[in-house]
């Protein structure tokens, strides 16, 4: 094998481990860097996270590598690409198919910048929906988060369960991934559509909707390194066109349209005369398809209406925010995590990679379709029925990998207003049972909730008072609410985000130490 | 042994069983109702509370199932009172694998998440140290449904181990709690059973007591080394914190909890609970009429 090809598999299997097992970390095992790392390492999630220092060191790597070499990026970083590579692999093996029979492919340049600038314009427009879906690492990890990590929990709590009855603790229960239909119907949507178009077309994704990949296309036109056809050994056997997934070689004309070459190097491998090399080539010129082989229609037309067709979807409202509903819980709006800042920065900024969905402890941030409406795709927010927001904990933002979580100081992220608590007196135990209740107050952390007492009722009876000044909106008090089928406690959305007041205290008097015991 | 021994050793038996909780006590050679010990870290004052007891052996046989259950609610440290003191859980299960126990067993069902409150109180550590297996309890699976011979609490899901243990060790802290007045022993309870929303539903004071009656703790030792003084159970931070370096120890639930809530500066009857207790049987409150030995270390 080729040593750069076995250098760029090394690289891609060494990148692609801890891009997945971030997402299936259940203990936490590997070592807190290692997982967002890939994830910060990613080309889009960067551009939106711009500009940060982090984004703009990233960035320039990636282009000046791009400039170099290509876009070896394709192939090494984006684990999309990687798990295309997977599915190719296996699938051919799996049908018995021979490798050799890919095609040239036309460029589609035109098209693929289009889709591309349309997906970006949008996100500056404040809608992520069309890159969130595009974007290889969020489609990437929305699979893992929504299809593999909720199987293996159920694996693991399986085993666990069946351990746990035989007094074998070794193997501790893990969270169960909140699940949600519509998140795994898009997750397996789009692993089933990216396959296919693997099987089919092989890098086809990666040169026709890859946002990334059209952003790189523009690096790669003229890069210091390139692959080339040595025209005194080629004997045009056409091999090397047949190996190539990504569709850029034409070995009839002896060309190479290198800015959608992929950086797989597999080419280098399969040409029995060593007429392929990367190396010092000038760039192929002009146009290299056949005309007799151009579709006949036109691909920026086509790319027109592929975005003229996701219009109708970022129409879609939804029901949060219909207005008029009976119950102000059943209309609320989303809460987004603390660090977010407010509901447009979070939106504008999400591209739904699903990474914290994974890491939040409590799976209090989960995704829904259009939680947002046509501001994106799957991005997730705080719901309170498995759990509630933990005040000492910041995963979230310690894995967001585009800036729309912020990572603040512990103890400025816990004074971040992102919601309120609304009482519903009417709902609530202590009134319609005249009954001692209190779950809100003893979880809530910032003590924002005191119970008072109920007038007219038992001396020991007391009822929830909310402090909208300490409230945070972690939702703790709404998570253990008892009350059916309405919580008589609920979170409602702040946006922007608010700043909390600590609650005032008196200094405790510190006990007598010789006090004998009061009875 | 002749007719006349016979007779004699089963009268005696039944007046012990009569005599009930006393008689208990008189067979474990005259212990006392309650131990209040302070004065020290919370293993050293169980080392001398549970001697006054009769010492671990009076509790635990050789071969038996024990369940250590401390309080493991929040996802706290050690420092802010919320959950039992580690170091407390640790040395009773020294003891009790001292005294034979063939497996010393610790669980709660917290409040927030339980792996981080495991995690967080210490206890997780300190116990598999000591040589327990710390069990998870927030996994549903773990639970059985129970009949309970309750007021209000008819039936429960209580963790399958409470269900196996032959000795039930309640090892709660003394806190301030918002909805219940003040938390210990019985109100530690909660943590055995998966549904709590329903007790909080349906008048927790009452389903507090009907636990207690489903399975009394063998021994109740009241952690009140750190005490949260203030904004119970969970707090804010250590300013709610007050250390009054103490510790109860009692085979009556409702004993124990009265004594506590007088500790913490409390009447007995002003966490409703302990007098709902008291009616249903399950214990005694009248603290002035009980054998209390005192010990200061």
């Amino acid at each position: 094998m080729h040593r750069l090809r076995h250098l760029r598999a090394a690289v891609a299997l060494a990148v692609l481990a801890p891009a997945v097992l971030v997402f299936l970390d259940f203990g936490r095992l590997l070592p807190a860097p290692v997982g967002p790392a890939v994830a910060r390492l990613q080309l889009v999630p960067a551009i939106v996270r711009l500009p940060a220092l982090g984004a703009i060191v990233t960035l320039v790597l990636i282009l000046a590598a791009t400039l170099v070499a290509g876009r070896v990026y394709c192939s090494t970083l984006c684990p999309l690409g990687t798990l295309q590579d997977l599915v190719i692999r296996l699938g051919d093996r799996w049908a018995r198919r021979r490798r050799f029979r890919f095609r040239a492919l036309p460029p589609r340049r035109l098209a693929h910048a289009a889709i591309a600038a349309a997906a970006f314009a949008l996100a500056v427009a404040g809608s992520q929906l069309v890159l969130g879906l595009l974007e290889p690492y969020s489609a990437f990890g929305r699979i893992l988060a929504s299809a593999v990590r909720p199987a293996l929990a159920e694996a693991v709590n399986g085993l666990s369960r069946a351990l746990a009855a035989e007094h074998v603790y070794a193997l501790q229960p893990v969270v169960r991934p909140g699940f949600a239909w519509d998140a795994l119907a898009v997750a397996l949507g789009s692993l089933a559509a990216i396959a296919a178009l693997a099987l089919w077309r092989g890098r086809l994704f990666c040169n026709l909707l890859c946002p990334a990949g059209a952003v790189l296309r523009l690096a790669a036109r003229r890069t210091v390194l390139r692959i080339g056809i040595d025209e005194a050994r080629c004997n045009a056997c056409g091999v090397c066109e047949k190996g190539c997934k990504a569709g850029c070689i034409d070995a009839a004309r002896r060309r190479v349209d290198f800015d959608a070459c992929v950086g797989c190097f597999d080419c280098l491998d399969v040409c029995p005369h060593g007429a392929v090399r990367f190396g010092r080539f000038p760039p192929a010129g002009g146009r290299r398809v056949d005309p007799a082989l151009r579709p006949d229609v036109d691909p920026g037309r086509r790319a027109v209406l592929r975005t003229a067709a996701l219009a109708p979807a970022a129409l879609l409202v939804p029901a949060a925010v219909r207005a008029g509903a009976a119950d102000p819980r059943d209309a609320r709006a989303p809460v987004t995590p603390p660090g977010s800042l407010a509901r447009d920065h979070f939106t504008a900024r999400c591209t739904a990679c699903h990474l914290c969905v994974a890491a939040c402890p409590t799976q209090v941030l989960r995704p829904a379709l259009l939680a947002y409406g046509a501001a994106g795709l799957l991005q997730p927010r705080l719901v309170f029925d498995r759990g509630a927001c933990v005040y000492d904990c910041r995963r979230c933002a310690e894995v967001c990998p585009t800036g729309a979580i912020h990572l603040l100081p512990l103890p400025e992220k816990r004074l971040v207003q992102v919601g309120r608590a609304r009482f519903v007196k009417a709902d609530c135990v202590v009134e319609t049972k005249k009954k001692a209740c209190g779950a809100c107050a003893e979880h809530c952390p910032t003590k924002a909730i005191a119970m008072v007492p109920y007038p007219g009722g038992d001396p020991h009876l007391r009822i929830p008072e909310v402090n909208e000044e300490a409230c945070i909106g972690c939702g703790a008090c709404e998570h253990p609410c008892p009350t059916l089928p309405r919580k008589a406690i609920w979170v409602e959305a702040r946006s922007p985000h608010g700043v909390a007041k600590k609650l005032a205290r008196e200094k405790l008097e510190a006990p007598a130490a010789e006090a004998d015991f009061p009875f | 042994m002749d007719r006349r021994q016979f007779i004699g050793s089963a009268a005696a038996a039944g007046a012990l069983l009569a005599l009930g909780d006393a008689g208990r006590a008189l067979a474990a050679g005259g212990a006392p109702d309650l131990v209040a010990a302070k004065g020290g870290l919370p293993d050293a004052l169980f080392d001398r509370a549970i001697e006054e007891l009769g010492g671990m052996k009076a509790f635990v046989k050789k071969g038996q199932k024990v369940l250590v259950k401390p309080n493991i609610g929040w996802d706290v440290g050690p420092e802010r009172a919320a959950n039992t003191n580690p170091a407390l859980v640790a040395r009773i299960v020294e003891q009790c694998l001292a005294a034979g126990a063939k497996e010393v067993y610790v669980f709660d069902h917290a409040c927030d998440d339980g792996r981080r409150a495991y995690r967080t109180s210490g206890i997780e550590a300190a116990a598999s140290a000591a040589g327990a297996k710390v069990a998870p309890a927030y996994d549903e699976g773990a639970y059985q449904k129970v009949k309970v011979p309750g007021k209000v609490l008819k039936e429960a899901k209580v963790h399958g181990l409470l269900l196996e243990a032959d000795v039930f060790i309640n090892v709660p802290i003394l806190k301030h709690h918002s909805s219940s007045d003040l938390t210990i022993g019985m109100k530690n309870l909660m943590g055995v059973v998966w549904d709590r929303s329903f007790w909080h539903r349906n008048d927790l004071m009452q389903c507090i007591s009907d636990m207690t009656g489903f399975r009394k703790p063998d021994l109740t030792v009241v952690d009140a080394y750190r005490v949260l003084k203030r904004y119970g159970p969970r707090g804010i931070d250590e300013e709610d914190v007050v250390e009054l370096n103490a510790q109860l120890l009692s085979r009556d639930p409702v004993a124990a909890d009265a004594a506590a809530a007088k500790l913490f500066g409390a009447k007995p009857t002003e966490a409703p609970y302990i007098r709902i207790a008291a009616d249903d049987g399950w214990g005694r409150r009248d603290l002035e009429k009980l054998n209390v030995k005192k010990v200061q270390l």
